[in-house]
């Protein structure tokens, strides 16, 4: 059955009709016990979707949709490692990835969660060489510096988690520097390369089909790197300035990557999903695998609330719900992500990833064109920066944006004495995300001013949002909130049926691409392009010939 | 003269026994069982025998320490560098228990103006106060180092008690030409920086060395050269796998931390650097030698202590060639006429690490011999018998013990350091 045939979509869009002209002010006025209706609490974290605008009858329509769409028995499925990614025919077990040891899951035979801590103590090995200064390069010099060369999926997470998680350090006393690298025209690469030593640098290759155009001629970039500085074979300095993590051996041996440095994920994790398997790698060489398993342990700690508990308390289901009543039956298209600290600067733009590429699409489970919206639009930035950039689109433009406003309570607290000004710097950034959030959702009402002010003035507010508030940012609470998005995106899936494990949408790109660098490099027998980009490649040969 | 000892460290135990023997009565926080079952120190020679012996006479008694204070003419601080917060409730519990006058006699170096807070807490009376006698001993001839110093630093900034500890000095050594008397934060200073000095030559030789490698260049002989001119001198000027010990190295550290702190300075940071690097020497070279691939390779390492005559290997450059060696999956054959015992406590968790009676054991079936700690008997041993129970020829000389071409000539792979043979060995890329 189509989704938007069901009974429960027809009563949620009468729902809607009456909703939307109730404004967030008046919601609040209407009850005041509506946060504590609408706020729950997840070990590390709380939200509170009381500015969202819902009230609880809402959440009780959207349940029995998730209910008619069959919601609890594909969690059941994920978990249980169905084929959940229907067009390449594999599961998604992203959750399996940390799972205690004791825990048990079999994948045709094969015992996978023993597998899982395979790697990850292979991973700890590793980790424990760099900290421990005995991972030497050529000249028999310990590493000091790794790059971390990958892209995508193989790059957001690590990147994201790595900044969110800046204030601890490696549990080494050695000097231990972790760089990340993934645009393809080299531009990260070459700065890097000017300020590092070659004999104390270790590079990381990862790439899940270790065949990412991006990812191999960086790669490649760095192996010419090193055989110039190092003056050794190609055979010696593979072995002792390379790691490869991947699913697959065979391509990573025929790079040249030697049997122990290369670490395996596998087919059934996504790229997206990956930063919980060895592609964790960097992650663990800053924070140290300690850290690393308390990564670990906050999103496992999600997976059994997301598993477990009834939807109407369910966070990761309630956000995605929410977010389908706000795309599907208030026609708000445009999402942001608002962190108000600074380290979570790269989290919008791996949520980016992690929402738009898994649920940007039009063709149903069934190969059918959908007749609804799916994914919004996702962006963000810092909070506090972003006040002074879009949120002028937010308070007065004429686009709905939802938000979700992150923040961890607590920070610099158990620092030693004299940060006294950050603290006060946190204070104020925490009272920004809460002013924010107050003037979206209540506009100018919350002035209680009887002067007429002009129209240019006016605030309107009803912009809905969320607020997700982290006890404070430590491993845990960052793999807890990771994990809350993971699953709202899968349950956001189910009820917009289509699959949110492949990504089709960017390959013909790729292959056009291919077409294209034989037309910039060849100038006969080259494939002929439409006349705007003939145009525009006339005038790149020109220039680059004069 | 009654005399408390506080701590059981090195100076401690010298001064104990010291100053018993001198006809003091001395109270020391330890029986003497206790200190027998103590191999570490007491390896130090002649400082065994001395102390048993007092404790036979009873001037040397033990006490303890969580009793109240022993009235005493003079108290005698030898704690570990970061024992300062020890020291603190050791003045304060001896303070309050005692009234009229009070001397204290600080050997342990916390950094610069640690003696002058400690002696705030003696409330600052004229005569009770707290001086700063650095501790001259070296390891290996603490005894005598103690009894015939190149000259003693007094820090004090009471007239009673420079009278009071140069009159003990006198009886002491019999002679006071060289007493210095300065305040304690000079004497402080004074020690961390001649400390300092040392090492600074140290690690200037050695990157020198390392120059030397790679431009085939003897330092040896640039050494003599240098040493030559009467401004330089000779000592602390050999090029080497690097210098180790424990009070050496903190007092390092922590005036490092100190110029740093005050002065943005990182000289001396530089210094610990080139040091730390130089420590590896011996094991990048058989890194190079067996081009990265040292898994079930066997290495003889000849001298473990951080200096000849001593039994201490904290900080020692063998154990950073050690640890790196285990860390290949390298079987290690220690030999070193003192220190065993405490390698092998050291290593106490390490099957791959062999505890060798002789250095031709240790050597005896290895890939190469690696000589850190420059024992005197390495010096004259059968080396043709050695080479041949040896599977490879391979001679990493870390003290340039050996001279480079009568070892070629038995058939060794010879290296010693910036001895000018090997092209780019320890260089960056």
């Amino acid at each position: 059955m189509l989704q938007t045939e069901r009974e429960e979509w027809h009563l949620l869009q009468a729902h809607a009709k009456s909703m939307s002209r109730e404004h967030l002010f008046d919601l609040f006025n209407q009850s005041n016990k509506r946060s504590e209706a609408l706020s729950f609490r997840n070990n590390d974290l709380f939200i509170d979707f009381s500015k969202q605008r819902i009230s609880e009858e809402t959440l009780q329509l959207l349940v029995d949709l998730a209910n008619a769409s069959q919601l609890q028995q594909k969690i059941e499925a994920l978990f249980q490692g169905e084929s959940v990614n229907r067009f390449e025919q594999r599961p998604a077990l992203h959750m399996a990835l940390r799972s205690p040891e004791e825990a048990r899951l079999e994948l045709n035979g094969i015992d996978i969660i023993g597998q899982i801590h395979e790697q990850l103590s292979r991973m700890d090995k590793l980790v424990s060489q760099l900290h421990s200064a005995q991972w030497r390069g050529h000249t028999g010099r310990p590493i000091r510096n790794l790059v971390h060369i990958g892209v995508g999926g193989s790059d957001l997470g690590p990147l994201m988690t790595n900044r969110a998680l800046c204030d601890l350090k490696p549990p080494t006393e050695h000097d231990l520097s972790v760089h990340f690298v993934s645009s393809m025209d080299g531009s990260q690469l070459s700065l890097l390369l000017k300020e590092l030593e070659p004999s104390e640098t270790l590079f990381v290759i990862a790439s899940k089909s270790f065949s990412t155009i991006d990812t191999m001629a960086n790669a490649d970039t760095a192996l010419h790197w090193l055989r110039n500085g190092l003056g050794a074979e190609d055979r010696k300095i593979l072995q002792h300035h390379f790691i490869g993590i991947s699913a697959n051996p065979e391509k990573m041996t025929q790079f040249g990557i030697a049997a122990d440095n290369q670490l395996m994920f596998w087919e059934w994790v996504g790229g997206r999903y990956s930063l919980w398997s060895c592609i964790g790698f960097p992650i663990a060489a800053r924070i140290g695998m300690d850290n690393f398993r308390q990564l670990l342990a906050g999103a496992h700690c999600m997976d059994e609330h997301f598993r477990t508990t009834p939807f109407l308390e369910n966070i990761p289901v309630l956000l995605a719900l929410i977010g389908i009543w706000n795309v599907n039956f208030l026609d708000i298209h445009a999402h942001a992500i608002l962190p108000y600290d600074g380290r979570l600067a790269s989290l919008p733009a791996y949520l980016e990833q992690l929402e738009m590429e898994s649920n940007g699409k039009h063709t149903t489970i069934e190969e059918h064109e959908v007749s609804y919206s799916t994914c919004p639009i996702i962006w963000g930035d810092i909070g506090p920066n972003a006040q002074h950039a879009f949120y002028q689109l937010l308070h007065q433009g004429t686009e709905r944006v939802m938000c979700d406003f992150i923040a961890p309570a607590r920070r610099y607290h158990c620092e030693q004495s004299g940060n006294d000004e950050l603290k006060v710097q946190h204070t104020l950034a925490l009272s920004n995300c809460l002013a924010q959030s107050r003037v979206l959702a209540f506009g100018d009402n919350i002035l209680k001013t009887e002067n007429q002010v002009p129209a240019y003035k006016r605030y309107h507010g009803n912009q809905p949002s969320t607020t997700i508030l982290l006890d404070e940012l430590c491993p845990f609470s960052l793999g807890q909130l990771i994990a809350l998005y993971e699953h709202k995106v899968f349950v956001q899936s189910v009820i917009w049926n289509i699959n949110p494990f492949d990504q089709w949408g960017v390959e013909l790109g790729k292959v056009m691409a291919n077409e294209t660098y034989q037309a910039l490099t060849q100038s006969t027998d080259r494939p002929m392009m439409d006349q705007s980009t003939e145009a525009i490649l006339r005038e790149i040969q020109a220039l680059q010939e004069s | 003269m009654y005399i408390v000892i506080y701590g059981t460290t090195l100076p401690a135990l010298v001064a104990a026994g010291l100053l018993a023997q001198a006809g003091n009565q001395v109270r020391l926080p330890i029986t003497v069982t206790e200190l027998l079952s103590r191999k570490v120190t007491l390896k130090e020679p002649g400082l065994k025998d001395l102390l048993t012996k007092q404790f036979e006479t009873g001037r040397l008694q033990p006490y303890d320490p969580s009793r109240p204070p022993i009235k005493a003419d003079l108290h005698w601080l030898c704690l570990e560098a970061d024992e300062l917060q020890k020291a603190e409730q050791i003045v304060d519990h001896v303070a309050n228990h005692s009234g009229g006058p009070l001397l204290f006699l600080n050997q342990s170096l916390f950094g610069i103006g640690s003696t002058a807070k400690l002696n705030e807490r003696l409330t600052n009376q004229e005569q009770r106060c707290m001086v700063f006698v650095p501790d001259n001993l070296r390891e290996g001839q603490a005894l005598s180092s103690f009894s015939n110093p190149d000259q003693v630093i007094l820090g004090s900034d009471s007239s009673w008690a420079i009278n009071r500890i140069s009159a003990m000095i006198r009886v002491l050594l019999g002679h006071t030409n060289c007493t210095r008397i300065m305040s304690t934060k000079e004497a402080e200073f004074s020690t961390l920086a001649a400390n300092g000095m040392l090492a600074m030559r140290i690690s200037y030789i050695n990157e020198l060395a390392n120059l030397a490698d790679s431009m085939g260049v003897d330092i040896e002989v640039v050494r003599d050269a240098m040493a030559g001119d009467s401004r330089i001198g000779q000592h602390f000027l050999s090029p080497g796998c690097g210098f180790g010990g424990q009070k050496f190295s903190e007092n390092l550290l922590l005036f490092s931390d100190f110029l740093k702190e005050r002065r943005r300075s990182s000289l001396l940071r530089t210094v610990i650097d080139i040091n730390e690097h130089q420590k590896e020497t011996l094991f990048r070279r058989l890194w190079r030698a067996y081009d990265g691939n040292l898994k079930g390779k066997k290495i003889a390492i000849w001298g473990a202590a951080y200096k000849p005559g001593s039994a201490n290997i904290e900080n020692a450059p063998s154990i950073c060639t050690i640890d790196a060696c285990l860390a290949q999956g390298v079987e290690v054959r220690v030999h070193d006429p003192l220190a065993l015992d405490n390698v092998a406590a050291h290593y106490h968790n390490s099957d791959k690490l062999i505890c060798c009676n002789t250095p031709e054991e240790a050597a005896a079936g290895s890939d190469a011999i690696l000589l850190v700690t420059e024992w005197p008997e390495y010096g004259m041993r059968d080396f043709p018998a050695i080479l041949s129970e040896m599977r490879r020829p391979l001679l990493l000389d870390g003290r340039n013990m050996f001279d480079p071409g009568q070892m070629s000539e038995y058939g060794f792979q010879y290296q010693g350091i910036g001895r000018g043979q090997v092209q780019e060995a320890d260089s960056l890329s």
